[in-house]
């Protein structure tokens, strides 16, 4: 059970930007996260990663993760629960990786120091992961540098990442704000499949994609969420103003509905 | 974000020091040519506020004049270059991509080598003086900034501001000095300062070692090496001419910071 | 990948013609265009009694009366077989002169350059870790105090603190690479407080990357993530930067070869500037250009090599 308490987090001026937040994610299960851009979304991933930057402060709540309790720990204890504990899906896949090195060694160097692997194992584990996420060309992606792939294939590298960390519960950043339709539904195909063993935070601004996956969606207005229920009931009874914009603005569009292909 | 950029100190102090070591000489309470063996070595008098060196001329008198030598040489062709600099390189910038390939490689060629190494051939080849310094400060940092200002220039004019002013129907003088010029302006600023405070350090250090701006001229660095045979016993003569020499280059220094930090904001 | 750079090597080597053409040219157009005479001056320091038949024959003997582009061509060409004639001053080969001078430059300017890279890793990541500080602030002050202060004046305090009171090491008497080690301190106090600042900055910036966020969410330690992904990001964009100030070092080393009397380049070019000996500064200002372009074209392969990025063919624009 990953569980968010009443957390506030302050910037050093004493702004808020997250207020009061409070929600559990239980495991098998994938919660939505909406709202406009720059209301705190990604800086409730970092402070449930424990990674907000050293201007910002969690001035109260309880982050607790499996009953630890998150912001009692060290960074660097904390830091030891990232990736293997809590895993992330980088919202922008193409300036996610270390553009100087390549991609094998960036994967084998995750899996060597989370996992404890040797080189050859680590190896051997990295590519069976990225078979498993439809790149069986993997010797090639191994050596390829981030840029020489498209976005859809460094997401799916991000996605192989965090199968092979085996982490309790996945944070995604937007995960699919970059890919194209086809990337997009193979990658949400891909999370879909994680949640068997995993709790998911998704953050979205994708309603075909929220509604299909999540049974709960929360809506964020400046640091606080403020609406919370199922797709369907936001988008047919909003009450606060963004999400009545969001949901008219959805149904303008002939809706392209992502297909279920396996539930 | 700090917002450092609007603290108005943060410019206007070191532009006024820079102005009063420059403008400082029409204040000068002595003759700093007077020479008074009577009166070596004074110590600080209302008289001569610094004291007296060791031929007994004012301190501080000669340090305005100073002053006025090393950062008039300097703050001319400053200027002169930041004028020229603008203008050339925004019009080379604006060449096509392709057409002007010779010209780039010509001005690669000549950037290769550092303003300092320009002054030694210049005083190399034109003897040491006032005016051979201004040329060769003007000389060297001008293909510099025209090489800057000329990137500087292409990258502006690839940007979408450009290119939307350029679909509205904006003529090309009128973009170049309304949209490109003060855009590129703050780099082109930026660098004229660093180079001011490197230049008198390379001027003042040249004429401490002995190749000064001639017979009669007083400068910074010569104050300094004309000190320093007394500077075990009167070590205070030498502490006001470095003192100028530091404040000065200091201030350009910050100038340049607080340029630099204003652009961070802006972009 | 390896055409390009061909192609780029290929540029580059005409770059380095074509410089080297227009510095060395200029040096000779400069001395053409001089008030004075370098015949004139040549037999005023080595006669009584000048006429102007002795200033002529001097002329003729120097090659002086022909016209600049023959002068230069001769040059050009006997420069290509490494022959730089005679100095004027004490009558010995160029190459000879200057050959002489060039290792105790170059020993100064490298061991400038390990203390500044072992300075700038230093102080740029104590400023880092300590960018919120107090402590941070005051060392960006007396980095900025760095930069300002002119290199002939720490040499001084250097030289008159150390060797005239404490006399921990005598001025001329020192043997080795002891020798050199005061000067190239001068001289690297300026980069290290000059880049030691940008390497902090770089650093924060790479730190704020996405990259490194993604890399601190798969649970790398920060330490981790700063030595092997930031590191390298940050020396491969300074490394262009430096290359460039060892080029300036070699050109700003005149002022503090002088104060330690050291018998460098420094020294022979404020002497023949001084005796207006012109065979010895044509060879001077080549080898200055040939060494600050290798110095560019260093730093250009090095950044290639560093970022895997298309060389731009243009340096840093400072």
């Amino acid at each position: 059970m990953l569980e968010v308490q009443n957390v506030s987090v302050f910037t050093g001026n004493g702004l808020p930007l997250l207020r009061n937040i409070t929600f559990s994610l239980g495991p098998g299960e994938i919660l939505g996260l909406t709202g406009e851009s720059g209301s705190g979304k990604t800086t409730l991933i970092k402070s449930i990663m424990g990674i907000l930057p050293k201007s910002c402060r969690l001035v109260s709540g309880k982050i607790l993760a499996n009953n630890i309790d998150l912001t009692a720990l060290t960074s660097g204890e904390h830091r030891k629960l990232c990736g293997t504990h809590l895993g992330f899906v980088p919202q922008s896949p193409m300036t996610a990786f270390d553009s100087r090195i390549r991609l094998g060694t960036q994967i084998t160097e995750t899996l060597r120091l989370r996992l404890g692997l040797s080189p050859t194992t680590a190896t051997e584990l990295a590519r069976q992961q990225l078979f498993a996420v439809n790149l069986s060309d993997s010797t090639r992606i191994m050596e390829s540098y981030p840029s020489q792939l498209s976005g859809g294939m460094l997401q799916r590298v991000a996605i192989a990442i965090l199968m092979a960390l085996q982490p309790s519960y996945i944070l995604a950043d937007e995960p699919t704000s970059a890919l194209d339709t086809v990337n997009r539904d193979l990658l949400l195909n891909l999370l879909q499949n994680q949640v068997s063993r995993s709790g998911i935070l998704m953050i979205s601004h994708d309603i075909a994609a929220l509604k299909a996956l999540c049974k709960t969606v929360m809506v964020m207005e400046n640091g606080a969420i403020t609406e919370k229920g199922s797709m369907e009931q936001l988008l047919l009874s909003p009450c606060r103003k963004w999400t009545k914009e969001f949901a008219a603005a959805y149904r303008l569009p002939e809706k392209e509905d992502w297909l279920w292909t396996e539930y | 974000m700090k917002d450092v950029g609007r603290n108005p100190l943060g410019t206007v102090l070191p532009a006024a020091i820079i102005l009063i070591c420059m403008m400082g000489f029409l204040f000068s309470p002595n003759d700093p040519f007077h020479v008074d063996m009577s009166m070596r070595f004074l110590p600080p008098t209302m008289q001569f506020p610094f004291g007296t060196d060791h031929m007994g001329r004012c301190i501080l008198s000669r340090i305005l004049e100073g002053g006025k030598i090393t950062l008039g040489i300097v703050l001319i062709g400053a200027s002169i270059v930041f004028v020229l600099g603008m203008i050339m390189g925004i019009l080379f910038g604006q060449i096509k991509s392709g057409k002007g390939f010779l010209l780039d490689s010509v001005l690669n060629a000549v950037t290769a080598l550092p303003p300092i190494a320009y002054l030694i051939v210049f005083i190399g080849a034109w003897g040491n003086g006032v005016f051979t310094m201004i040329f060769a400060v003007t000389i060297s940092l001008l293909l510099r900034l025209i090489k800057l200002v000329k990137s500087e220039t292409e990258i502006e004019l690839t940007k979408a501001y450009v290119l939307s002013a350029v679909a509205a129907g904006v003529s090309k003088p009128k973009l170049l000095l309304f949209h490109v010029a003060p855009n590129v302006t703050q780099d082109a600023l930026h660098y004229i300062c660093l180079s001011c405070a490197d230049l008198i350090m390379v001027i003042t250090g040249f004429s401490f070692i002995g190749l000064g701006l001639g017979d009669n001229v007083i400068d910074w660095g010569m104050m300094v090496s004309e000190s320093r045979n007394f500077v075990l016993t009167y070590p205070g003569i030498m502490i006001y001419p470095v003192a100028f020499i530091l404040l000065s280059t200091f201030s350009l220094n910050l100038l340049a910071r607080e340029i630099e930090k204003r652009g961070e904001i802006h972009a | 990948m390896s055409e390009t750079l061909w192609k780029y090597i290929v540029r580059k080597f005409a770059e380095i013609l074509l410089t080297l053409l227009i510095v060395t040219f200029l040096s000779f157009l400069l001395m053409r265009l001089s008030p004075i005479d370098p015949a004139t001056a040549y037999v005023t320091r080595n006669t009584a009694h000048v006429t102007q038949t002795q200033i002529e024959d001097t002329k003729i003997a120097m090659g002086l009366d022909k016209p600049l582009v023959i002068q230069y061509g001769i040059w050009l060409s006997k420069a290509c077989c490494l022959d730089f004639g005679t100095s004027l001053q004490s009558g010995r080969a160029v190459t000879e002169e200057v050959g002489k001078a060039i290792p105790v430059s170059v020993a100064v300017v490298v061991l400038a350059a390990f203390l500044m890279i072992l300075g700038i890793i230093l102080i740029g990541s104590l400023s880092y870790f300590l960018c919120n500080h107090f402590l941070g602030h005051v060392l960006t002050f007396l980095c900025i105090i760095g930069i300002s202060v002119p290199p002939f004046y720490t040499s001084i305090i250097l030289l008159d603190t150390f060797a005239v009171k404490w006399s921990l090491f005598s001025v001329t008497g020192n043997s080795g690479l002891l020798r050199y080690c005061p000067a190239a301190f001068c001289l690297a106090i300026f980069g290290i407080s000059l880049y030691s600042q940008m390497f902090a900055k770089g650093l924060e910036r790479e730190m704020n990357e996405d990259y490194a966020f993604y890399c601190r969410c798969r649970g790398l330690t920060e330490v981790r993530i700063l030595l092997r992904h930031a590191f390298p990001h940050v020396t491969a964009m300074l490394l262009p930067n430096l290359m460039q100030a060892l080029g300036l070092f070699l050109a700003g080393i005149t002022v503090i070869e002088q104060v330690f009397s050291l018998p460098g380049i420094g020294g022979l070019i404020i002497h023949s500037v001084i005796q207006r000996d012109s065979p010895v500064i044509h060879a001077l200002v080549l080898f200055l250009a040939f060494s600050l372009v290798l110095l560019n074209i260093t730093s250009d392969l090095l950044r290639y090599l560093l970022l895997k990025d298309k060389p731009s063919g243009k340096g840093a624009p400072i």
